[in-house]
């Protein structure tokens, strides 16, 4: 029988080694972390299912690679292969999420293009030095000249030059005095309406006039630019014009999918009715094909990804609003982008049917258009930064 | 394939690392060499042939070396020449055929049209890894290695095969039939792949970032920023390199094999030649070993010594790429150390640590200035604006950038030295919690490395004007 000394001996050097073996065990956790999620990240990249469309980027995914002897000696299968990985890899959005919140920790806010300000603003970093602008101007006022028509020229400041106390203290000059002068030196016969202390004024007393989460003005922003324009052009109107607000949750913009901070809060929508409209027809021309509607919010579209074309349907190559309540034979053409969606239901009241233009998608002569339909009137509506970097207004006849 | 990939983390490592352990020991060397085959041959199939052509040829070089080296010196040597030509006529018409058409261009009577034939990754290691082989074995440093299916997984095994280490036969002959992979070199090399992970990812992808945003607008920068940049070069090259090379040694833990190291903290060095002491270890021991040496080194007199140098720096420079900024970048390197060992040694023996550091690390950073632009003018431009005062000296937008940017530059200043590696083995080491701590880490790093090569490909196409 073994004495007591040599038990409690024996005991002691279990006992050790089960504190060795435990911290053994521990030094491979580290490993099995490794294992577990490199093969975890495999696993479920076969089993889960895949998206065909990534709904922060608005594009479609890559399609499964075809193998054949072909695509491997082309190389388009270990091509096909890799973006269809990098596309379809499990908590994609997640990732993303992580690396713009992992480089905003470490100093460099804005490296995605879009500053994450205070407040949940999130806002584009300024158009390139190098752009289109003055070219851009230039090619308005001769067109405007050529085909003698009577012009309003306004263009909506950037979000960071007007919001500039909600950007992070270092950031990239917004340089849209210098090119509000760009504009002014080339308007031509243009009558060019300056927001920019209609808008910084506004912006002092706290209104909100761009979106938290998207590059758009709000409506109360378009509102106000309305108001300017209606009292500069004594636009014909008829008496006593109110406006009722119906509001709209969920939004998220652009600057919310390309900045990737996932955290932030969705915002509202404002959807302003005005009590002048009557028999309202809005007619969408794409091709040839021709769809007419009877409202200026399209609210369907509250439903979905995108909300912001709730204002007439979004862009298409040519869209006519027609109110049946505005004085009459009063018409305007509008050569726009996606800024002029929630102005042009304010002109509604006073112009009986305006035609919206959008370059990107109308390829034939604009010139023509405005003879055909007997247009005097147009109003040239832009952002500052998609007049800045437009490559098709270079195409207007 | 590179390691730093989705499809290399997510699909190719696990598979492979799978079978690996699944299939029986005596088979891992075949199914390791299919695997290698596959890694290298993924971006472009058809260069898989010259590697497979190298094998071959110094297989059976290796073999008669190795049958006359006991008893014919002289058929042993032809068979030595004869694999170092036909390793040297492969990397010369890959490589350099390009260049030397163009050179050659210089003569009037000359006009060879211009060519450019695709260089195959990995070229310059693999070649210069089986030719480390015939040499060894024709001085009796190593074995002949009999079965060809290990010799293949030699030259081929992935982990060091496109970016080195350069392994020498000698140094891995015994593993490759007698390695044993266990759980503890396992974890060591989950370790030192996660921290080559992060040094390439996290310090060195960011870095080449800050250097590709401020380089194109060097004459508006300010002479600053141009300072910036180029040190966001000299990070991004270090972090770059050395990450890929922790990389590769830790895989090769994994699957049960150990490399030397390839740096030792090569930018606190107190001159360029402790510098070449601690970059790219495993090149600068190649040319040692199999050119300098041979050579003469210095025991042949000054003259021949200094010629000596110019040789092996001259290839140096040469083997880092196809274009004579190489070559004048390895040649600066030559002179540097030719200096330093007949002249400038006594003097900076008697110079303050911290000097010698400042001296090493400008002429460590011009160095890359050189190694960086292929274009001469280009270099001239930029020489002239990292002194040009009258672009200012550090423009708003260049300030934006440096700023967002210095948090990191002020990490990849610390991780340069080996103050983490200090600290954790004073004190993290010896802690109860380090498991803890490492595993976190780990864990932390590997997410934030995934979330970046992820983010490289989110490209939200967003019609800016909805």
């Amino acid at each position: 029988m073994p004495d007591k000394k040599q038990k409690t001996q024996n005991v002691n050097l279990t006992k050790n080694r089960n504190k060795a073996d435990k911290i053994l065990y521990r030094e491979y956790i580290i490993t099995f972390i490794f294992i577990a999620f490199v093969f975890g990240m495999c696993i479920l990249f076969f089993v889960l299912p895949k998206l065909p469309y990534s709904k922060n980027e608005k594009r479609y995914l890559a399609d499964a690679p075809s193998f054949s002897l072909t695509t491997l000696f082309d190389g388009s299968f270990t091509d096909d292969t890799e973006k269809y990985i990098t596309d379809h890899i499990p908590f994609r959005d997640f990732y993303v999420g992580v690396n713009s919140y992992y480089d905003l920790a470490s100093g460099r806010n804005g490296l995605k293009g879009v500053y994450f300000g205070s407040d949940g603003y999130l806002i584009n970093d300024p158009v390139e030095k190098d752009n289109n602008i003055e070219k851009n101007v230039k090619i308005f006022a001769e067109f405007i000249e050529k085909n003698n028509l009577n012009a309003t020229l306004m263009v909506v400041p950037s979000t960071g030059y007007i919001e500039e106390s909600k950007l992070p203290l270092l950031h990239k000059k917004y340089r849209d005095d210098k090119y509000f002068g760009i504009i002014e030196e080339n308007k031509g016969n243009m009558d060019f309406i300056d927001l920019r202390g209609l808008m910084k004024q506004a912006s002092s007393e706290g209104h909100q006039l761009f979106y938290k989460t998207d590059h758009h003005w709000t409506s109360y922003a378009a509102f106000l630019a309305y108001n300017e324009m209606f009292t500069r052009k004594h636009l014909s109107y008829n008496q006593g014009i109110q406006y009722s607000r119906e509001t709209c949750g969920g939004f998220y913009g652009t600057t919310y999918s390309t900045g990737a901070f996932w955290l932030t809060p969705s915002e509202n929508i404002d959807l302003w009715y005005s009590n002048g409209w009557k028999d309202i027809n809005v007619s969408i021309t794409e091709g040839n094909e021709t769809k007419e509607y009877n409202t200026i919010f399209f609210k369907e579209h509250l439903n979905e990804d995108d909300k912001y074309p709730v204002f007439l349907d979004g862009n298409h190559a040519l869209t006519k609003v027609k109110n049946g309540n505005a004085p009459a034979n009063t018409r305007l053409l509008v050569i726009k982008d996606s800024f002029s969606h929630c102005f042009v239901p304010f002109l509604a009241d006073n112009y009986s049917e305006i035609l919206m233009v959008d370059l990107r998608y109308y390829k034939k002569p604009v010139s023509e258009l405005a003879r055909n339909e007997h247009f005097g009137d147009v109003l040239i509506l832009y952002g500052l930064d998609n007049l800045a970097t437009d490559t098709d207004i270079a195409f207007l006849e | 394939m590179v390691f730093s990939s989705l499809l290399f983390l997510f699909l190719y490592l696990p598979v492979v690392l799978l079978i690996y352990y699944v299939t029986p020991v005596k088979f891992r060397n075949a199914m390791l060499f299919a695997a290698n085959l596959v890694f290298y041959g993924w971006g472009e199939p058809k260069f898989t042939w010259i590697m497979i052509f190298s094998t071959v040829v110094d297989y059976v070089h290796g073999y008669f070396i190795g049958k006359y080296r006991d008893t014919d010196r002289k058929k042993a040597k032809a068979f030595v020449i004869s694999s170092v030509v036909i390793n040297l006529t492969v990397l010369g018409i890959f490589k350099y055929s390009g260049m030397v058409a163009g050179t050659l261009n210089v003569l009037p009577f000359l006009n060879i049209p211009d060519f450019k034939i695709p260089l195959p990754i990995g070229i310059s290691f693999y070649t210069f890894q089986t030719m480390s082989y015939s040499i060894d074995v024709y001085r009796k440093e190593a074995d002949v290695q009999k079965n060809i299916i290990s010799f293949g997984t030699y030259v081929s095994l992935f982990p060091q095969l496109i970016a080195g280490p350069i392994v020498r036969y000698r140094d891995i002959a015994h593993q490759l039939n007698n390695r044993k992979e266990t759980l503890d070199m396992f974890t060591m090399g989950v370790k030192r792949f996660t921290i080559g992970l992060a040094k390439k990812v996290l310090i060195a992808n960011y870095m080449g970032l800050l250097w590709d945003t401020l380089r194109p607008s060097m004459n508006t920068n300010g002479v600053l920023a141009n300072w910036v940049g180029i040190i966001a070069y000299t990070f991004q090259i270090y972090f770059d390199f050395s990450g890929y090379s922790d990389m590769a040694c830790g895989l090769g833990n994994m699957f049960g094999f150990e490399f030397l190291k390839n740096f030792d903290y090569p930018y606190i060095s107190k001159s360029i030649t402790e510098f070449w002491r601690r970059w790219h270890i495993s090149l600068g021991t190649w040319f040692r070993d199999y050119v300098y040496i041979p050579l003469g080194g210095n025991r042949k007199g000054i003259k021949r010594n200094i010629f000596n140098i110019f040789v092996v720096w001259a290839l140096t420079g040469l083997w880092h790429g196809a274009s004579y900024n190489f070559v004048l970048w390895g040649l600066y390197f030559g002179i540097i150390l030719i200096l330093e060992k007949f002249i400038l040694k006594k003097i900076l023996e008697t110079l303050p640590d911290i000097v010698k550091h400042i001296y090493s690390i400008i002429l460590i950073v011009f160095g890359w200035t050189l190694f960086y632009f292929e274009d001469m003018g280009e270099l001239g431009r930029f020489l002239e604006n990292m002194f040009n005062f009258s672009n200012g000296i550090l423009s708003h937008e260049a300030m934006v950038t440096v700023v967002g940017f210095l948090p990191l530059l002020l990490v990849a200043g610390v991780a340069s030295t080996p103050l983490a590696r200090k600290i954790y083995d004073g004190k993290i080491k010896n802690l109860k919690c380090c498991w803890l701590l490492e595993s976190v880490c780990a864990a932390v790093i590997l997410i934030i490395c995934t979330a970046a090569l992820v983010s490289n490909s989110y490209n939200p196409f967003l019609y800016f004007r909805f």
